[in-house]
């Protein structure tokens, strides 16, 4: 206990906290600076949220597949495009030893709206032999028997706002038909599921292979497959068919484990796209602008209280006395703005969420990079002020 | 240790001191070989016109400056060839006060006070309840929790006393402090200086303008033109 008062003494934090003391007498200035600083933390929140939206709505659908090997088209750049490819060279994989079963998956992005409705939306289309059970999701699980009949669907509850509403009226009546935004096919939601939207797409919809087929007969070419799904037999090992599989396929196709999938989606995104590079080029705009707010706070507040400084110096402060009340101001202002910063990007990502359908959520790493992020600019913008702290000349007390 | 004669103690001494600003051709020698004593329990005045060098000699004393020639004792130490952690530790061992008071505008007038006394008593309940008893002494102990810009001219000048006397101090160094003052507060802080230096065997070197605090002094030493010499005003007539 006294080895901890003898601690916070040091740091002048003992009884008389003069940096806490400084930045309270002066409350205009000190909430001007947190909104400034706390405006920039919630910039950089709101890149890194929405670049974990983008990723997250790419990569939710592979982490529901129910595989251990998946086979893509190398054209296949990103889940909002999948390149076709003959449904031939999937079932070649049941030839090898450990696979045990091979489901070809349809993902198409397919516009439709209400019967008697005039504005469309733009949904994905994930269709598949319902017995297989594709997507580890509870409610497309327990619903599987549903999509057996033709033009049966199932709707994502997650989607955004443009879909209008569509889950309400299911919820409502028990089902609700769909016609494509081209009038040539009418279809029938029949139940509900919850995966969420992407950027390419409002919502999701759920269907047999068959009816995908017909629903999206413009851009599944008869025989082709966007995806194929190998599941392995018990003790089978999974390395050893991929690479055996992939000798196999050469460059024709991609053998991916699922983890493998979601890193080449996610650094597709980061940064093969220019998304990764405008979130990122957004969230060093919020850090220039937290540490532009930062350093012009403190040196003001360092110029502002020269006089005293070298007052201090005078009468026998050390030179660290002075410096540890510049950085713990910073760190007090960087706190005091991360807090509620933190706080309104929680309510904004929930809004967001709400709005958009994209999950965008608040997790243990982010707040750990904004933090540090915020922190960092602060001790940086110190450092740059305390040169300031040279001109408390002790000897100009006279 | 400090420089004795048979009944006093030197707690300034001086011996041709020496101080220029500038370098070569623009170097210009402010004070002219300087020789002079302060000693403990004496009120003693420095007086002397505007560019007299004044200034300079109490940042010399304060160890604000480096000594450059001559020689400077303060409480023993030389301050010649000091480096600057001897000298953070003699300006410990100093009480300032200031013209235009200095004190920190966020603090209140107890923390004023407790703020100087962080650096010698390491107990927080010790540090304030001296600081209160200072500032009783000094008379406010009804403004403890003030900030300074609500105080008038002569209070922020006796809070500025409490916290130059709260680390005791074997000298302190005040640079016109009735200077803003009216005519009755600048005569009650001479007072109360005199009086708390006396009680504490203090040594005061008190640079003024001020007439009327020549018959509170123990001792006057007049500066001119960069040369420091003992003085005896006739009362009546003199001015500085």
């Amino acid at each position: 206990m006294s080895g901890l008062r003898r601690l916070l003494g040091r740091l002048n934090l003992a009884d008389l906290p003069l940096a806490w003391l400084q930045l309270k007498r002066q409350p205009i200035r000190y909430l001007v600076a947190v909104t400034g600083i706390g405006f920039a933390a919630l910039l950089m929140y709101m890149q890194l949220g929405f670049q974990s939206g983008l990723l997250n709505s790419a990569t939710t659908f592979y982490e529901a597949l129910g595989a251990d090997l998946i086979l893509i088209s190398p054209a296949t750049l990103n889940s909002g495009n999948f390149q076709q490819f003959p449904q031939s060279l999937l079932y070649n994989a049941l030839g090898v030893e450990g696979v045990r079963q091979a489901i070809p998956l349809y993902v198409a992005n397919v516009n439709v709206q209400k019967l008697k409705g005039v504005k469309p939306t733009s949904l994905r289309l994930i269709g598949y032999d319902p017995d297989s059970q594709v997507l580890n999701l509870p409610d497309v699980l327990a619903q599987s028997d549903l999509l057996k009949t033709p033009n049966y669907v199932l709707f994502d509850t997650l989607g955004n706002r443009n879909t209008g509403p569509i889950a309400a009226a299911v919820q409502r009546k028990g089902d609700q038909v769909l016609i494509l935004s081209d009038f040539s096919k009418t279809f029938r939601v029949m139940g509900l599921f919850r995966l969420g939207s992407t950027f390419a797409a409002d919502s999701n919809l759920i269907s047999s292979d068959t009816t995908a087929i017909q629903l999206a007969y413009r851009q599944i070419n008869e025989g082709e497959i966007s995806m194929g799904l190998i599941r392995l037999g018990s003790g089978a090992s999974s390395a050893r068919v991929q690479r055996f599989l992939q000798r196999q396929y050469g460059s024709e196709l991609q053998v991916l484990t699922k983890d493998e999938l979601i890193a080449q989606e996610r650094d597709y995104w980061n940064t093969a796209s220019s998304f990764g590079v405008i979130f990122g080029f957004g969230t060093i705009m919020g850090l220039l602008v937290g540490g532009v707010v930062v350093y012009q706070v403190l040196y003001t507040d360092v110029s502002d209280h020269l006089k005293e400084y070298a007052t201090l110096k005078a009468m026998g402060f050390a030179d660290r006395f002075i410096l540890i009340i510049v950085i713990q101001e910073a760190f007090l202002l960087g706190i005091s703005s991360f807090i509620p910063a933190t706080i309104i990007s929680t309510g904004m990502y929930a809004f967001l969420t709400a709005a958009s359908g994209i999950r965008i959520e608040m997790t243990s790493d982010k707040t750990a990079l904004v933090g540090a992020l915020t922190l960092g600019v602060c001790a940086a913008s110190s450092a740059i002020a305390i040169r300031r702290l040279k001109d408390a000349d002790p000897a100009s007390v006279f | 240790m400090q420089d004795t004669d048979n009944t006093r103690t030197s707690v300034i001494c001086t011996s041709d001191l020496r101080h220029s600003y500038g370098e070569g051709e623009l170097r210009s020698e402010i004070l002219h070989g300087l020789n002079f004593e302060v000693h403990a329990g004496e009120v003693t005045l420095l007086v002397g016109p505007s560019g007299s060098g004044k200034s300079t000699l109490l940042t010399l004393i304060g160890a604000l400056r480096s000594v450059e020639e001559g020689s400077l004792r303060v409480m023993g130490q030389e301050l010649r060839g000091a480096d600057e952690a001897s000298r953070v530790a003699i300006r410990r061992r100093i009480g300032f006060i200031f013209q235009s008071h200095n004190l920190v505008a966020s603090l209140t007038v107890l923390q004023n006070v407790q703020l100087l006394l962080q650096l010698k008593e390491p107990d927080p309940k010790a540090r304030v309840e001296k600081a209160c008893n200072l500032l009783e002494a000094v008379g406010l102990s009804h403004r403890l929790h003030h900030y300074p810009e609500e105080l008038s001219g002569g209070q922020r000048q006796r809070v500025a006393i409490a916290r130059a006397l709260a680390p005791e101090p074997e000298l302190i160094l005040a640079d016109e402090p009735t200077a803003s003052l009216d005519s009755q507060s600048g005569q009650d802080v001479v007072e109360l200086l005199g009086d708390l230096c006396r009680r504490r065997r203090s040594a005061v070197l008190l640079v003024t303008h001020d007439l009327r605090l020549l018959k509170d002094a123990d001792r006057i030493w007049r500066i001119e033109d960069g040369r420091v010499n003992p003085w005896q005003p006739d009362l009546a007539t003199t001015s500085p």
